[in-house]
């Protein structure tokens, strides 16, 4: 039997509608993400499995039973939910939130039981919050107090977790060791997780499976492989990003791509580079809003690759082939075009020499230049004394400056 | 820990005993400690006939009252997330002398004679009002804490006014309802001490054993619901049982105001916010305190008596602004 099913679940706001035909079945001890931008409804489908939202058509089930069938402290023993924030004004003490979590087992005259503060103890350790037990919950950080709120929710012996978005608000290492511990208790005692994740990265690392939402409809279900991929992210986020596999756990890490920091465009630049002298210098002038062209490239370059991955117009050889007279001329009209020219520290041989001898072609005479590190030219000279010869004739002209500031 | 709680709910029963000792003792005759042990125990002694029907009855009804407005106070607290409410504030007090009034007007008060049949009107009436004040404070689905007290301010005024006009037109009545404007326990007497200890007693103790709902409810009504707490059931049960309470005191003493408002704040000063202190302590304190008002009330302007609900409101007024403007200032 399945833990949580859903049947052509639709819910709506008044006029408008949240979710939409989603059906999805989850498995006892899985970890599963639900993701998708703000606004799609991620948290309402949460809270429609706790029956806190009215659904207007399909059905929940939660270990067979439609939810809102069941009493609110049958569906309790099962069911936890953790909230992103928990804003509490009374200072209880931290071991009389983790027993509010017993309340579903306790019988109103019998009181607590030993049982009770025994599930008590144990979900105190397990979120490793033992410590605080005597403290006031209003006076812990709030990576204790999340720790504390996830011993309150497995004090009450739960089948399936709710979290939504649980670490949202925490610091780095308080993110993992609450992910660590519903990840384990996942694997370890077959619980069920089910959480809202802002954080693509981390859904893709704990997650057995992810759920991914768009305007209210499931776009896309199965593995972080099959649903955080490029195509996928860029369609239902809106933005472009970068996917490959992180070297941490080796499963897609997705990396936002900015569209520039400035929206107006700043003067055209032109790059001497190769062998990735340039990319650092790409990187930082494309964010700076300025336009850029680069010289020839040969295919598989790294400044190549950087160039591609910016999208911007490029002249290439192939591998290892010298630079033609086509690119050549190519080149010079791309310089003629720029408002400066910035000489990366790049190494020269006679194959793509070429790309710095054209700065001695007369009509760039008046070009300002910006010559970066070029104290090292020599060490950089592959091409028998030519690189110090052209870098010598740039660095007497009246026009040219030694290094670049960008701030 | 376990010694300062201790010592806490020993400190709170002693300060109970004290200020009823003092209740007999004191008052438009001075009995001594001495005599009043006579007047206990001993045929003949010339105090038995005050202590036992005038002051013994008396400082029983305010301690059982004072009792049951408290922990209604604590509840109402809880339930509605704010510190500023009690059945008074919220206007259920009003409400239930209303009731009681248009009851006695009506002349419906006697298809059940006798005090209870008052207080049954008076129970509606709390019970109306609080709906009433409850519409009225919420706005979309939501409680908003000012709202809600400015209902049931607004309530308060309205139903005074009502009550004020029908005191116009039914002169003749007018010495019955008057009484119900200033509540006091003058007229204690052994009949309503009864009626008190059957309804606020059994209720209160009802009261108390929702502590752990109403600790659950100040993390959010949501939040409660997910712990597994029928929220609009336990809601619904403490309302009609505070309903009770209220109705009940009014019917026996009148308006007694901001008893219920002070208690609690005493005791989550002294105690924390464990709704199981808090419930049981506001109930101790809240008895002491309306013994020691009533007291006061008695002794100050000798042989005339301030009653006990101005008495209370002369005290707790300015207390209220306190909490009003800590508030605002949190």
């Amino acid at each position: 039997m399945k833990d949580v099913r859903i049947e052509k679940l639709e819910v709506n706001f008044g006029p408008r509608t949240v979710l939409q035909e989603v059906s999805l079945s989850i498995e006892k001890g899985r970890f599963v993400t639900i993701v998708g931008p703000n606004g799609c409804g991620k948290t309402t489908l949460l809270r429609s499995i706790t029956a806190a939202v009215k659904k207007t058509g399909g059905a929940v089930y939660l270990h067979g039973t439609e939810v809102e069938q069941l009493a609110q402290r049958e569906r309790a023993k099962s069911l936890a939910v953790v909230p992103q924030n928990t804003d509490v004004a009374y200072e209880f003490s931290c071991y009389d939130v983790v027993m509010m979590g017993r309340y579903a087992h306790i019988k109103r005259w019998q009181g607590e039981q030993i049982k009770d503060r025994e599930m008590v103890e144990v979900a105190m350790m397990q979120t490793n919050v033992a410590y605080l037990r005597d403290r006031k919950f209003t006076e812990i950080s709030g990576g204790e107090r999340q720790r504390v709120i996830l011993a309150q929710a497995l004090a009450g012996e739960p089948t399936v977790v709710l979290l939504d978005e649980p670490v949202s608000n925490l610091d780095p290492q308080y993110q993992i060791e609450i992910l660590d511990t519903m990840k384990r208790l996942s694997v370890e005692k077959k619980l069920t997780v089910i959480a809202v994740l802002h954080d693509l990265n981390l859904a893709s690392m704990y997650s057995d499976e992810i759920i991914m939402l768009q305007a209210g409809k499931v776009v896309g279900i199965g593995t972080p492989e099959v649903v955080l991929t490029k195509e996928n992210i860029e369609r239902v986020f809106a933005t472009e990003v970068l996917v490959s596999p992180s070297p941490v756990m080796n499963k897609p890490h997705i990396y936002a791509k900015s569209k520039g920091f400035f929206l107006d465009e700043k003067e055209k630049l032109h790059l001497i580079c190769g062998g990735g002298s340039g990319t650092p210098y790409m990187h930082q002038l494309f964010h700076l809003g300025y336009q850029l062209s680069v010289c020839v490239l040969n295919e598989g370059d790294l400044d190549w690759q950087t160039l591609k991955e910016f999208g911007l117009p490029m002249l290439e050889e192939k591998p290892f082939a010298p630079i033609s007279p086509e690119s050549y001329q190519a080149h010079l009209k791309l310089l003629q075009a720029a408002d400066a020219i910035i000489v990366c520290p790049s190494y020269f041989s006679p194959a793509n020499l070429p790309n710095l001898t054209i700065l001695l072609e007369p009509v760039l005479a008046e070009k300002k230049v910006y010559l970066l590190a070029s104290e090292t030219s020599a060490d950089r000279d592959f091409a028998a004394g030519e690189v110090t010869r052209v870098y010598q004739i740039l660095s007497q002209r009246p026009n040219c400056e030694q290094g670049l500031k960008l701030w | 820990m376990v010694k300062k709680q201790g010592f806490l709910y020993l400190g709170a029963i002693s300060l109970l005993m004290l200020s009823l000792l003092l209740g007999l003792r004191f008052g438009a005759v001075n009995i001594e400690i001495r005599e009043i042990w006579q007047a206990a125990w001993q045929d003949g002694s010339k105090f038995q006939q005050i202590f036992y029907q005038i002051r013994l009855p008396r400082v029983l009804l305010g301690a059982i009252m004072g009792a049951g407005l408290a922990i209604t106070g604590a509840v109402m607290q809880g339930i509605f997330q704010n510190p500023l409410v009690d059945s008074y504030t919220l206007g259920m007090s009003s409400g239930a002398s209303l009731g009681a009034v248009l009851a006695i007007i009506t002349g419906v008060s006697s298809l059940i004679p006798g005090i209870s049949g008052l207080s049954f009107f008076a129970f509606l009436g709390a019970l109306a009002t609080l709906a009433l004040v409850y519409a009225l404070g919420n706005t979309k689905g939501k409680l908003a804490s000012s709202t809600l007290l400015l209902a049931g301010i607004v309530v308060s005024y309205f139903i005074a006014a009502l009550i004020s006009v029908l005191m116009l037109l039914n002169k003749n009545k007018i010495d019955k309802i008057v009484f119900w404007n200033m509540g006091s326990l003058a007229a204690a007497n052994w009949n309503k001490v009864l009626l008190a200890a059957i309804v606020i007693l059994p209720c209160s103790l009802l009261l108390y054993y929702f502590w752990r709902e109403l600790n659950m409810l100040s993390f959010g009504e949501e939040a409660a619901k997910n712990l597994g707490v029928n929220t609009t059931k336990a809601k619904a049960v403490l309302l009609v049982l505070s309903a009770l309470i209220v109705g009940t005191v009014v019917a026996i003493g009148g308006t007694i105001g901001f008893v219920g408002l002070i208690a609690p704040h005493i005791v989550r000063y002294f105690a924390g916010v464990h709704n199981k202190k808090v419930l049981f302590l506001s109930a101790i304190t809240g008895a002491t305190v309306l013994v020691l008002a009533d007291t006061l009330g008695r002794v100050l302007v000798k042989p005339a008596e301030i009653p006990a609900g101005v008495m209370t409101s002369v005290i707790a007024g300015p207390f209220f602004i306190y909490l009003l403007r800590k508030q605002k200032t949190n």
